[in-house]
């Protein structure tokens, strides 16, 4: 048990010159001679991780019903977390379908994701709905630092025709604040860097270059802060600040490794600058720094779009250089439905690293993954038929203890994916009638 | 461009009477012959068999139910209410569900032995009006509102309802399972509706006679075989949920309508009419069609499955020489 004098402000901040830390739930945040057990319960995150043109072949991504036994080849990185899955079955987006405008589904999917809406097929005058996780953050965002994140690894176009007459915007964006606007992803880990700890201003890459030479930790300019507070915190408190100081540490070097590499390797700036051109280094890059957002309360609400919808992404680095989208069109062709699974599994692997983080975290008696609701899944269901029913979809977390993981629940057909949206709003406490094509709640996710 | 056929949202507390299974075999004659489209097939039983009928019947007409919903080469799901209203399995339904061949096989597969594979009937419904061009389907119900009310209460389904739906096509019946949602239904559907009357529905019955004449070119047929075992042999069914189905497809030449009015829920179980102001009509015989309609039930009940190829990607295709089959050709059915 550890006593302190007087509670830490949950939302405690180590600032400095053009910095401003937040640090992680601490038992020094609890009223003196109380328990170790965090004030009240620790907060419960929601997180959206979409990956493009659908699942191949569900036979490796769909398991039978019940409590999860063997995973499939695609969900095998998954292993260490089947206990903290829920795997849904028969979760639908109609608002993907045709629905009479012809071609398109690419951009229908992605862009109407989260709002359970059908997209206007336009490439000039957008409009989707608002997604749910812009609804949670409006209602909570208050509460922390920043009301919503959205990172995503792939650079795009905002607008133009990216699909069949539908625009960029609905292929690039998974986050919608209103009906036409959406919220771009930041994509360079130095941007969202600075966005978290910092002033939130991105330098240009020659004001970058200069200041590289005098280049200091952003810990730097928090030291005497810090300081002041490592004086308060029992020893428990002040391993675990400086766990959470470090990895922060670690993430600067990383970038400044990136910034360097890409600088060197890539000086025609194919790629902006900071951004690794190695795929699984961003990957872990921009959820590192997830990790810590959670970590220390700067958002509780998160979307990820791993590539755009549609994406023509080759991944040289598993050795595939024939583009995603080509690929899942696959003709049947073995050859080509196993380099699907490669890319599948490989998206997968990357996010395996993120949960490892997120379970790491310790929260009190609980880490940051068991107060989360991390959604993965994919707005086409196979990207060969482009098909819009039983979209694969995942749920890591137990969110806040609410859930009862480590099963596969298959729902009735044409249940639509906003009744997973609407349980998921009540569980970060903002209740709403309804929401895009909802017809009711999920049941059957609640511990009994 | 032309509009396709009308497209029918079907809806029935199949396995209650014996003419919603002649309408679903009816519908399936129409669309066969490109005068309707099925566009969605549900039950307002709590009942797993009602809603395997549905889909063993779909599966007979192989093919059909595909066209113009969602996505490529995808049968339709079958929604089923799950309000607890009349879900008891009833003796037509085993007849057909239960009927083995010398092996000892089912003579009639379908998907459904659990609750999730039957689709959220709501959903289905709402799904399906989504999918059509304005004013261009009608929405069939024979039987009680239970899941047509339902959908009224979605968030914009008036609205969606009023774009896409031409009318309510109901053939009323056992109204005391859910009188609450027929009041609903009344007061709050947003387009036309068409009651058929209950002398109508008397006055022109389906011959047991015809399934030794007409339906003789197999031996195994679902909505035959629920026929027979509806009631004792020889009986001659009323054809409330047929004439329902037919009026959908061929609003003019066969039937007459009141002057518009009001219905209401008078009991439990009966609806009362008051003629006046509002959208409500009654569906009245023209005496002088009687026959007529009666040769047409026949003709289009008894029709052969016509079976369509899916509509595929081309991408889906994996011999490019199997697309150039017919795109339709009649099918044998299932044998016994």
């Amino acid at each position: 048990m550890t006593f302190t004098r007087k509670a830490l402000p949950r939302r405690t901040f180590l600032r400095g010159l053009g910095a401003a830390i937040a640090i992680p739930a601490m038992d020094a945040m609890a009223p003196a001679l109380a328990s170790s057990q965090l004030p009240g319960k620790p907060p419960v995150r929601m997180a959206f991780v979409y990956v493009p043109n659908g699942i191949v072949d569900h036979k490796h991504w769909n398991i039978p019903e019940g409590a999860i036994g063997e995973l499939p080849r695609i969900l095998k990185p998954l292993e260490p977390f089947k206990n903290d899955m829920l795997h849904l079955g028969n979760l639908t987006h109609n608002g993907g379908r045709a629905l009479l405008d012809g071609a398109g589904d690419h951009g229908r999917c992605c862009g109407g994701y989260l709002s359970g809406i059908h997209p206007r097929k336009t490439a000039v005058d957008i409009q989707s709905g608002i997604s749910c996780d812009q609804i949670v953050a409006n209602k909570i965002g208050s509460q922390t630092r920043f009301p919503s994140l959205e990172i995503g690894l792939e650079d795009g176009r905002q607008a133009g025709d990216c699909d069949s007459g539908y625009s960029c915007a609905y292929t690039n964006n998974l986050s919608w604040r209103s009906e036409t606007q959406p919220m771009p992803p930041i994509l360079n880990p130095r941007a969202l860097f600075e966005r978290l700890f910092g002033t939130g201003q991105v330098l240009s890459p020659e004001a970058r270059a200069r200041q590289g030479k005098f280049r200091r930790s952003i810990l730097d300019f928090v030291t005497d802060d810090t300081r002041k507070l490592q004086s308060d915190l029992g020893p428990t408190d002040r391993r675990k600040l400086d766990e959470y100081l470090s990895s922060i540490r670690a993430i600067e070097k990383q970038l400044e490794k990136a910034e360097s590499d890409t600088a060197q390797i890539n000086p025609g700036m194919d790629k902006p600058y900071g951004i690794p051109a190695d795929f699984a280094e961003h990957f872990k890059l921009m959820t590192d720094m997830a990790t810590v957002a959670f970590q220390g309360d700067i958002t509780r609400v998160l979307t990820f779009l791993v590539t755009r919808e549609g994406t023509s992404r080759s991944y040289r680095e598993i050795g595939i250089s024939d583009g995603h989208h080509p690929l899942t069109h696959h003709m049947f062709n073995p050859a080509s439905i196993e380099k699907v699974a490669q890319i599948n599994t490989y998206h997968v692997k990357q996010f395996a690293g993120w949960l490892e983080k997120l379970k790491a975290s310790k929260e009190g008696d609980s880490n940051v993954l068991d107060n989360s609701m991390i959604v993965y899944g994919a707005g086409l269901s196979d990207g060969n038929r482009h098909n819009h029913e039983d979209l694969p979809t995942i749920m890591i977390g137990k969110g806040g203890n609410s859930f009862k993981t480590g099963r596969r629940i298959i729902y009735r057909k044409e249940t639509p994916m906003s009744n997973m949206f609407l349980t998921m709003m009540d569980r970060m406490g903002v209740p709403v009638e309804n929401f895009g094509e909802s017809t009711g709640r999920l049941d059957g996710l609640q511990l009994s | 461009m032309a509009k396709p056929p009308v497209g029918v949202i079907f809806d029935a507390d199949l396995g209650n009477s014996i003419d919603a299974p002649l309408a679903l075999a009816l519908l399936y004659g129409l669309d066969g012959k490109n005068e309707a489209r099925v566009v969605s097939t549900s039950v307002s039983k709590h009942c797993l068999a009602s809603a395997a009928l549905a889909e063993v019947i779909a599966r007979f007409y192989a093919g059909t139910v595909n066209a113009d919903f969602g996505s490529a080469s995808r049968s339709l799901p079958v929604g089923m209410s799950i309000a607890g209203k009349s879900p008891e399995t009833t003796p037509f339904l085993d007849a057909v569900l239960d009927r083995k061949n010398a092996e000892g096989k089912p003579v009639y597969n379908h998907g459904i032995l659990q609750l999730n594979d039957t689709a959220d009937v709501l959903a289905v419904i709402r799904n399906a009006f989504t999918s059509q061009q304005d004013q261009n389907c009608v929405a069939v119900l024979a039987g009680p509102a239970t899941n047509f009310a339902g959908v009224l209460s979605l968030p914009g389904a008036k609205a969606l309802i009023a774009q896409k739906v031409r009318a309510l096509v109901w053939a009323p019946g056992r109204l005391g399972l859910d009188p609450a949602a027929a009041q609903k239904l009344l007061a709050e559907w947003p387009a036309p509706i068409v009651v058929v009357s209950p002398e109508l529905a008397d006055a022109i019955r389906f011959p047991a006679a015809a399934f030794d004449s007409q339906f003789n070119w197999t031996e195994t047929h679902p909505v035959v075989d629920a026929y027979r075992a509806a009631a004792p042999m020889p009986y001659d069914a009323p054809t409330g949920a047929l004439a329902a189905i037919l009026y959908a497809a061929k609003p003019e030449g066969l039937f007459t309508l009141s002057p518009a009015g009001t219905f209401s829920l008078a009991s439990q179980n009966t609806l009362g009419f008051k003629p006046g102001s509002g959208t409500h009509h009654l569906l009245q015989l023209d005496p002088a069609q009687q026959s007529k309609v009666l040769e047409t039930y026949l003709a289009l009940a008894s029709a052969k499955p016509v079976v369509r190829q899916p509509r595929r990607r081309r991408s889906d295709v994996v011999k490019p020489d199997a697309a150039k089959t017919d795109a339709v050709k009649p099918a044998e059915p299932p044998k016994p």
